[in-house]
C-alpha cells in the first residue's frame, strides 16, 4: 500500500526489504533510485537500517546455562504425562544422583546443613507441574510423606525444577523456586534431624523454630516438619523472605 | 497416543509438503533463537527463560505433526501463544507481596556485573514495548531470522501484512533507540 506523500516508486514494504537485503534485484534498483532522489526516503531508510543493525548486533546472545539445563531436564521424549508421581520419575526415568559426603564437600561424618545446602547450586533434573488453582502444594511431589509448597500465587516464587540426590543413604529431594531472577532451593531431608549449623541463629516465628546460618554467602534456614529437616537456602534473598516462606502453612493446608 | 496435526497453517508454502513428526531431539537446536525471541517478547531475561521452558514443555506434551517442515516457525507460534497464555494467567493471579527489604541481603557470588548484557537488555526491553502486531513481526523476522513467508505462516497473516508491520516496528524501534540516546528528534509515526 502506498503512503500519501511517499515517493510513488517506493513503498514501506520496499524499504523494509531493502534494509535487510531481501528486496528482489529488479525492484531493488528502482527503489534505490527513488531513495537517492528523496531526502524523506533516505531518512526512512536510515530508520530501518538502524533498527536492523541494532537487532543484528545481538544475534550472538545465547540462552543461559540455566535454561539449557532446564531444557535438557525436560528431555526429548514426548507425551510425558503430567500425572503419576514425579518422585517415581526422579527415581526411575531420570535416576537419583548418588553423592558421598566427600563428593559434596562435606568431609567425613554425619550429613550437615551445609552439605545439604550445596545441593542448591546443582541443576534441576525434572520440571515441576503446575498445581490446580487454589492448591497450596505442588502436585505429585512428596518427600518423606511431605508435600512441597506452591508459593507462586502467594509469594511470587515459581517452582522451576526438582532434583533428587542420595547422600550417604538418605534420599534428598530439592525443589528450586525462582523469583525476580533469584533462585532458592528447598530440600527435605528425611530421617534423623540434622544438627543446626555451628553459629546458627535461632528464630521463633509463627510457632515455628528456625535456625538461620550462612555458608559461602548462601543464607540457609532450617526447621522441622513432622520430624524431618527442611533446608531452605538462597543468595541475595532477605532472611525475612526465607522465614516467611518457611513458616507458611496456608491455614493448615500445608503440613 | 494423541497425534496433534498442524492442519490450519495458511499460505501455499509447505501446504503440499508431506506431514512429518517434529523431531524432539532437534528442538534444542533452536534454543538460542527462541530465547532471544522470548526475551524480546517479555522484555526480561528471567521471564524469557521461563517462557522458553514452558514452550518446550508444551511442545513435548504430545507428538507434533507438521505439514510445513518449518520447525522454527512452529516453535515461534507456540512461544507466542504460550506468552499470551502466561499473560492472561498472570492477570488473574493476585499480585504477590514485594520482597521484604529488611534484614540482611547476601551477595550472590555467581552474579557477574551486568554491563555486558546491558545493551541487549535495553534493546529487548524496547522491542517488548512495541505494540503486539509490530513486535511479533520484528521478532519473527529480525530476531528469530524467519523469512517473510515463514513469518507470515507463523503469525497467520499475509506476507504483505507482516512486511508492513515489520516496517512500522523498525521505525518505532529506531525512534525509541534514538530517544534513548537523548536525541530530541523523533516523532511517532
Amino acid at each position: 500500500m502506498r503512503k500519501p506523500g511517499l515517493h510513488p516508486r517506493a513503498t514501506d514494504r520496499d524499504l523494509a526489504r531493502l534494509a535487510d537485503g531481501t528486496l528482489e534485484p529488479g525492484r531493488r534498483e528502482l527503489v534505490l533510485r527513488s531513495v537517492a532522489g528523496s531526502g524523506e526516503l533516505q531518512l526512512r531508510m536510515r530508520e530501518q537500517r538502524r533498527a536492523v543493525d541494532a537487532v543484528r548486533a545481538h544475534t550472538g546472545e545465547r540462552a543461559p546455562l540455566t535454561l539449557r539445563l532446564r531444557r535438557r531436564a525436560l528431555g526429548s521424549t514426548p507425551a510425558r504425562s503430567r500425572s503419576g508421581t514425579l518422585v517415581l520419575a526422579l527415581a526411575g526415568a531420570v535416576g537419583a544422583v548418588v553423592w558421598s559426603l566427600v563428593a559434596l564437600g562435606g568431609g567425613h561424618g554425619a550429613l550437615t546443613v551445609a552439605d545439604t545446602a550445596t545441593i542448591a547450586v546443582r541443576p534441576a533434573i525434572v520440571t515441576v507441574p503446575e498445581p490446580r488453582d487454589g492448591s497450596a502444594t505442588l502436585p505429585h511431589l512428596h518427600a518423606a510423606g511431605l508435600p512441597f509448597p506452591y508459593w507462586e500465587d502467594r509469594f511470587g516464587w515459581k517452582a522451576v525444577g526438582v532434583r533428587s540426590d542420595v547422600v550417604d543413604g538418605r534420599s534428598l529431594t530439592t525443589v528450586f523456586y525462582r523469583r525476580d531472577g533469584r533462585q532458592i532451593a528447598y530440600t527435605i531431608v528425611p530421617g534423623t534431624r540434622l544438627r543446626a549449623a555451628r553459629g546458627a541463629e535461632t528464630i521463633a516465628r509463627s510457632g515455628v523454630v528456625l535456625h538461620a546460618s550462612t555458608d559461602d554467602r548462601r543464607l540457609i534456614v532450617t526447621w522441622l516438619r513432622r520430624g524431618h529437616t527442611c533446608v531452605l537456602s538462597g543468595t541475595d534473598v532477605p532472611l525475612g523472605a526465607l522465614t516467611a516462606l518457611a513458616v507458611w502453612r496456608s491455614h493448615g493446608a500445608l503440613p | 497416543m494423541t497425534i496433534v496435526a498442524d492442519h490450519a497453517l495458511p499460505g501455499a508454502a509447505g501446504a503440499s509438503a508431506p506431514a512429518r513428526r517434529l523431531d524432539p531431539n532437534h528442538l534444542g537446536d533452536h534454543l538460542d533463537r527462541l530465547y532471544r525471541a522470548a526475551w524480546a517478547l517479555c522484555g526480561s531475561r528471567e521471564d524469557a527463560e521461563d517462557l522458553v521452558q514452558d514452550t518446550y514443555a508444551r511442545v513435548l506434551q504430545k507428538p507434533r505433526m507438521l505439514r510445513s517442515g518449518e520447525d522454527l516457525g512452529y516453535l515461534l507460534r507456540v512461544l507466542r501463544n504460550t506468552h499470551f497464555s502466561r499473560l492472561r494467567a498472570a492477570s488473574r493471579r493476585p499480585r504477590p507481596d514485594p520482597l521484604p527489604d529488611e534484614l540482611d541481603r547476601i551477595e550472590d557470588p555467581s552474579a557477574s556485573a551486568p554491563e555486558a548484557a546491558l545493551d541487549a537488555s535495553e534493546l529487548y526491553a524496547r522491542i517488548a514495548e512495541l505494540p503486539d502486531p509490530f513486535r511479533e513481526a520484528l521478532v519473527a523476522i529480525d530476531v528469530v531470522g524467519l523469512s517473510y513467508r515463514e513469518a507470515a505462516r507463523a503469525l497467520r497473516v499475509r506476507e504483505a501484512t507482516v512486511t508492513t508491520r515489520l516496517y512500522r516496528a523498525r521505525q518505532r524501534l529506531s525512534r525509541s533507540l534514538a530517544d534513548e540516546r537523548s536525541a530530541p528528534a523523533g516523532t511517532s509515526g
